[in-house]
């Protein structure tokens, strides 16, 4: 019998820490995209409820309970991180597995909004973006999903085979913020 | 020359910099230009189109002559205003325009030709003969006409985007806009204050002035970092607001590192795109000249900018220096000189009835400079006295001051035409003239520093309460209230040329001229003459050009209009418009799972969209791509191929009516369609035209999976989106993309089954997996999907497995496929085996292909309604007229049949008229020995057998070839299925 090994979407891409930003990939979590069917949401929403503990994502929203999420995806179109699908939710709504789908970068670091500024056309400050939100928007020219995750940290998904650009835009621009903090 | 105690300038921190070679030492707070002038250096440039020697003449971003290059190699930087360049250690500048040297410039010549060369001479000088132009005049003018250069090489210096967002931004950093920025930022609310300057202050910095008791640059640099201190603050100071845009979006150029040597990796610029809801123009007034002749040697520079050489950075263009204004304000530079100790011949003003304001100094009322001495450097003046008598008098220096024109620039962005002030002879900002935006003090006429200080205030407390935060007035500081009195004064009559333009070397004459020659448009004018359209954008000029074409056609200055005012408003080099568009930033790339071990074989690797595609896997001895190519399509033809086909789009469907929606999708039906079966479908545009095609395959009752073409997977994508939410948003069904969940390979040819079988957990056979048949499968016990499926026409399968598993099958697969005889091919490789099978692609869904043309007219369903159908019927889109799909192979000596190639009939000549057609796809096919080609052929159906001439006019081929079915091999499917 052949051994499949698996590989992450960077592969193995080891945390790098520039100027006051530290970018590392984020692994291993389970991912589903859910959408509901036609006239269906709020019952979507209460099985979610009863299931994970909230229930569908408004717009921009990211719901959370332990370590299962919910991020806002789309149009009616939300990704469950880190919880496993629930059977009950199948008459309801698409589910499909997207673990593989997805490149996932955290950057955490008193200049992760403002490396995030070179790069993404969104409001991220605090007041406007604050921990729990989440945007569908470009990053240069990759369309990803960003959320606040902490006061100083975001997670910025894209396209698994658009790793290593986006790897190359985040690292490019925390170097040009790092240089900028150093002049006089 | 140093004035001593004078100047807001560090002695105490030299700086050695060159220019044009020559070392000069300048001091920390220097510009390049105020370093020069303390060296004596008033030469600095020549002239864009008279190589006519030029010195500096403002002391901010309008600066018409002192353009300089700095640095060289890859870091040379053209253009670069002196007056803005900030100086530090190790400078290098070097002036522009002019052979061998500044001093002495061979081009001068085309001072003396200056009577040949007016307005209009391009027009019509060079007009015959016609191909003259491009071959002789064009060069020769551009190389006599210039300005800096780019050195050719890339770029060595870093540019930045960024983005901002803020609720009150406030546009230039003077008087009114700190106060303005205060305003607002007391209130609560977001600001970002830009300031083009290296500090803010505006004019505080560069006169004597009190605010609020203190010294009233010193008053702005405690205000700036009180600002700085807040966190609701964002002090942009080197940067300069270029453009307003659509719902409060401006354009920012923030110069990061120009003002070091060595940036160590930092942006040299960084082009801003701020976002704000409400802003507050306070971008200050301008300084314009008055025309006289020769006022353009070097030493007669702006009134105000004299003051701020002496002010700012204490130093003063030589030892005897005049002032000659229209205004109040101009005796301010004479009383600054005077006081400083610096010797002024004379304050000449051309009004009458004006008092003397600058104390103990020559004083001419009424009387005019009508012309100025000294070629490389200004030596006398000629004042033109109120009885008509001459003097002349030797000075080094000669401040002038036409009066203020407001900075309007950025008001008039979204096409909204300033407004006369005829109180100030000038144009102020129309009303509401960019939505969300205010404007305040100078850049609307408010002049003195205490009317600043009060319009900022208020508009910055407006801002802010428009806003909905509760913002008050704050307290005004004491300051300066002085009125602006000036009676207008654009010429002084004479001959010679009197200089309106310098930077593109526009005379009065020039356009008094245009408006002799019926160019009496304002916009007309500036064509014929280029006034205006320099880098300084006629910053110091328009308004003194269009009161002399107004004077020439007789009308008055508002009825005769501005030029229209565009972004930018200062120049924004390409390089930080395109940051992070070198290279490969243009776009991102995508690559597959296989994409390094396809790398590591040493295959070129194509673009296919955005993704990278192996084009052939070589192997030793292999010369060519064709020997390469021929190998694998053996390969896949006598034993098995393996080909990454992740790229193409993969939709996942589910719910209870996906199968109705399919066959609203695809021509053919889907609901019919049995779970564990794969069908082909074909779809349409809305217009009847194919749009796609693929496989669609169901994988259980609730869930099917959509396969689409690597280039329309998007396309497609879309047009699902539409369909649904437009037409069937009752349907009880979603779909999201899946291309990037899975990695999916094809194993194509005779042995692929022995192959699968060696991999999978459990073996496959005819009965489990028939033609067409999709079954889950494990691979080490990982779930994966088995299709078969065929793209080569051999009996084949697609494989597909989570993606982080996707590295590791391609290797195992690869690994299988070779010791069966086969290995991995590429898109060659793919293209020549479905060319041979008549399978399309792109190439012939071309956009204009019909389901028709194509040969799948008998697919469209008559059961039911599809996107597409009732056009697809339309007339002209069926019948004998279409060009419809046919193979071609050639029957002449010459085999060639490259795509794109038309055809005629035989002997017919191979023009337009009688286009039958052309070729869409060719290849050699090894397997048949031949090269066979697709084409969309008039009628081609009913021709198979025919002979047609093939000629591509581009490569130069003609050549004879005869119609055949498209399908070249295998034409009844026995390998497919066996």
């Amino acid at each position: 019998m052949v051994e499949l090994k698996a590989k992450s979407a960077l592969g193995g891409q080891s945390a790098v820490q520039i100027g006051a930003v530290r970018l590392q990939e984020v692994e291993g979590s389970k991912l589903s995209a859910i959408a509901p069917f036609a006239g269906v949401d709020a019952k979507l929403s209460e099985a979610m409820e009863l299931a994970y503990g909230f229930g569908f994502p408004e717009p921009g929203q990211v719901l959370q309970k332990g370590q299962a999420r919910c991020v806002w995806f789309g149009h009616r179109q939300a990704l469950l991180i880190a919880a496993t699908p629930d059977e009950t939710l199948a008459e309801l709504a698409l589910i499909t597995d997207q673990s593989d789908a997805w490149c996932s970068v955290s950057a955490v670091g008193a200049a992760a909004e403002d490396v995030l500024a070179r790069l993404c056309p969104v409001d991220l400050h605090l007041r406007a973006f604050p921990v729990g939100h989440t945007a569908r928007c470009p990053l240069g020219h990759i369309n990803v999903s960003l959320t606040r995750v902490a006061a100083d940290g975001f997670e910025i998904m894209a396209f698994r085979s658009m790793a290593a650009s986006l790897w190359h835009e985040v690292t490019a621009a925390a170097e040009l913020v790092a240089a900028r903090a150093a002049l006089p | 020359m140093r004035v001593e105690g004078k100047g807001r300038i560090d002695r105490g921190a030299p700086l050695r910099f060159t220019f044009d070679g020559h070392t000069h030492t300048g001091f920390e707070g220097d510009t390049l230009a105020s370093a020069l002038m303390a060296d004596g250096v008033r030469l600095m440039g020549r002239s864009f189109k008279y190589h006519r020697p030029r010195g500096v003449t403002t002391a901010g971003s309008e600066e018409p002559n002192a353009l300089v290059t700095i640095g060289s190699g890859a870091r040379q930087d053209p253009n670069i205003r002196a007056t803005t360049q900030e100086l530090y250690d190790g400078l290098e500048a070097r002036s522009q325009n002019r052979w061998p040297s500044l001093g002495f410039d061979v081009m001068g010549i085309n001072d003396l030709a200056a009577p040949f060369l007016g307005a209009g001479f391009y027009y019509k000088t060079f007009m015959w003969p016609k191909a003259f132009w491009e071959k002789l005049y064009e060069p020769v003018i551009r190389r006599a006409a210039g300005i800096g250069a780019l050195s050719g090489e890339a770029p060595g210096d870093k540019h930045e985007k960024a983005f901002a967002f803020c609720d009150v931004l406030v546009i230039g950093g003077g008087a009114a806009g700190l106060m303005a920025a205060l305003a607002a930022a007391r209130s609560g609310a977001q600001v970002i204050l830009c300031e083009e300057d290296r500090a803010c202050g505006g004019r505080l910095l560069a006169e004597v002035e009190e605010v609020d008791g203190q010294p009233g640059a010193d008053w702005a640099a405690a205000l700036e970092q009180q600002l700085r201190d807040m966190e609701n603050v964002r002090v942009m100071t080197r940067c300069s607001v270029t453009g307003a845009y659509d719902q409060g979006t401006y354009g920012a150029l923030e110069r990061v590192a120009h003002h070091v040597g060595d940036p160590k990796g930092a942006p040299v610029e960084c082009f801003w795109r701020i976002h704000a809801k409400r802003a507050v123009l306070c971008a200050g007034a301008l300084e314009r000249p008055i025309a006289f002749r020769d006022n353009d040697r070097p030493g007669v520079m702006m009134a105000g900018a004299m003051r701020a050489y002496l002010n700012r950075w204490g130093v003063v263009p030589g030892k005897a220096l005049a002032v000659f204004g229209n205004n109040d304000n101009a005796h301010r530079t004479a009383r600054d000189l005077q006081e400083a100790g610096v010797h002024v011949a004379a304050l000449i003003d051309s009004r009458a009835d004006a008092p003397n304001l600058a104390g103990d100094v020559p004083y001419y009322a009424g009387a005019q400079v009508s012309r100025a001495f000294g070629r490389q450097g200004l030596e006398a003046i000629q004042i033109r006295l109120p009885n008509g008598k001459v003097e002349r008098l030797q000075v080094q220096g000669l401040g002038v001051s036409g009066g203020w024109n407001p900075s309007v620039h950025l008001s008039c962005h979204m096409n909204t035409r300033p407004v006369w002030d005829d109180g100030i002879a000038a144009f102020v900002p129309g009303k509401d003239a960019v939505p969300g935006m205010s404007v305040a003090g100078a850049a609307r006429g408010r002049f003195s520093t205490a009317a600043c200080l009060q319009d900022g205030a208020e508009a910055g407390q407006v801002a802010a309460s428009a806003l909905g935060f509760v913002a008050e007035v704050p307290q005004v500081p004491e300051a300066e209230d002085a009125p602006y009195r000036l009676r207008r004064l654009w010429t002084v009559p004479g001959k010679g040329r009197a200089w309106l333009d310098f930077q593109n070397d526009v005379t009065v004459k020039d356009v008094t001229q245009a408006a002799q020659e019926n160019f009496r448009s304002v916009e007309h004018m500036k064509r014929y003459t280029t006034q205006g359209m320099a880098p300084d954008q006629g910053k110091n000029s328009n308004i003194g050009a269009l009161a002399v074409l107004a004077d020439a056609t007789g009308r008055d200055i508002p009825e005769t209009g501005t030029t229209t005012y565009r972004p930018p408003f200062v120049p924004v080099s390409i390089a930080a418009i395109g940051a992070g568009a070198e290279g490969k930033g243009y776009a991102p790339e995508r690559f597959t799972t296989s994409h390094d071990a396809s790398v590591s074989a040493k295959a070129p690797m194509i673009e296919a969209g955005l993704w990278y595609r192996p084009s052939y896997v070589p192997r030793d001895g292999e010369k060519t791509w064709r020997q390469s190519c021929d190998r694998e399509v053996a390969m896949v033809r006598e034993h098995v191929g393996i080909c990454d086909v992740s790229t193409l789009g993969k939709i996942e469907l589910q719910g209870p009516d996906v199968g109705q929606f399919l066959d609203f999708i695809y021509v053919n039906g889907f609901s019919s369609l049995k779970p564990g079966k794969v069908r082909y479908g074909l779809m349409l545009r809305e217009d009847g035209t194919v749009m796609d095609d693929g496989t669609c395959a169901r994988l259980d009752d609730n869930t099917w999976l959509m396969t689409t073409t690597t280039a329309a997977a998007g396309q497609v994508m879309t047009h699902l989106d539409w369909a649904q939410q437009a037409f069937c948003n009752k349907l009880q069904m979603r779909f999201v993309s899946a291309t990037e969940q899975w990695a999916q390979f094809a194993v194509a040819g005779p042995k692929s089954r022995d192959l699968l079988n060696a991999l999978l957990d459990a073996p496959i056979d005819d009965a489990s997996l028939p033609y067409m048949g999709c079954v889950s499968v494990t691979v080490g016990g990982i779930a994966a999907r088995l299709f078969r499926i065929s793209f080569s026409g051999e009996h084949a399968y697609e494989i597909a497995v989570p993606a982080r598993y996707g590295a590791s099958l391609f290797d195992h697969l690869v690994a299988l496929a070779e010791e069966r005889g086969g290995g991995a091919y590429g898109m060659e490789a793919l293209n020549v085996l479905r060319i041979e099978k008549g399978f399309v692609t792109h190439a012939e869904i071309n956009g204009t292909a019909t389901a028709f043309d194509l040969g799948y007219g008998r697919m469209i369903s008559p059961k039911k309604d599809c996107i597409g159908k009732v056009m697809a019927a339309r007339p002209g889109l069926v019948g004998e007229g279409r060009q419809q799909l046919v193979g071609l192979r050639p029957v002449s000596a010459i085999k060639e049949m490259p795509a794109g190639a038309h055809l005629f009939d035989d002997g017919a000549e191979p023009v337009r008229e009688n286009d039958q057609g052309y070729v869409t796809s060719t290849c050699f096919s090894p397997t048949l020995g031949e090269v066979r080609a697709l084409a969309l052929v008039r009628n081609g159906r009913a021709r198979h057998g025919e002979v047609l001439r093939l000629v591509d006019h581009l490569r130069g081929v003609d050549m004879r070839c005869e119609v055949t079915d498209p399908v070249a091999f295998d034409p009844e499917g026995g390998r497919l299925r066996g």
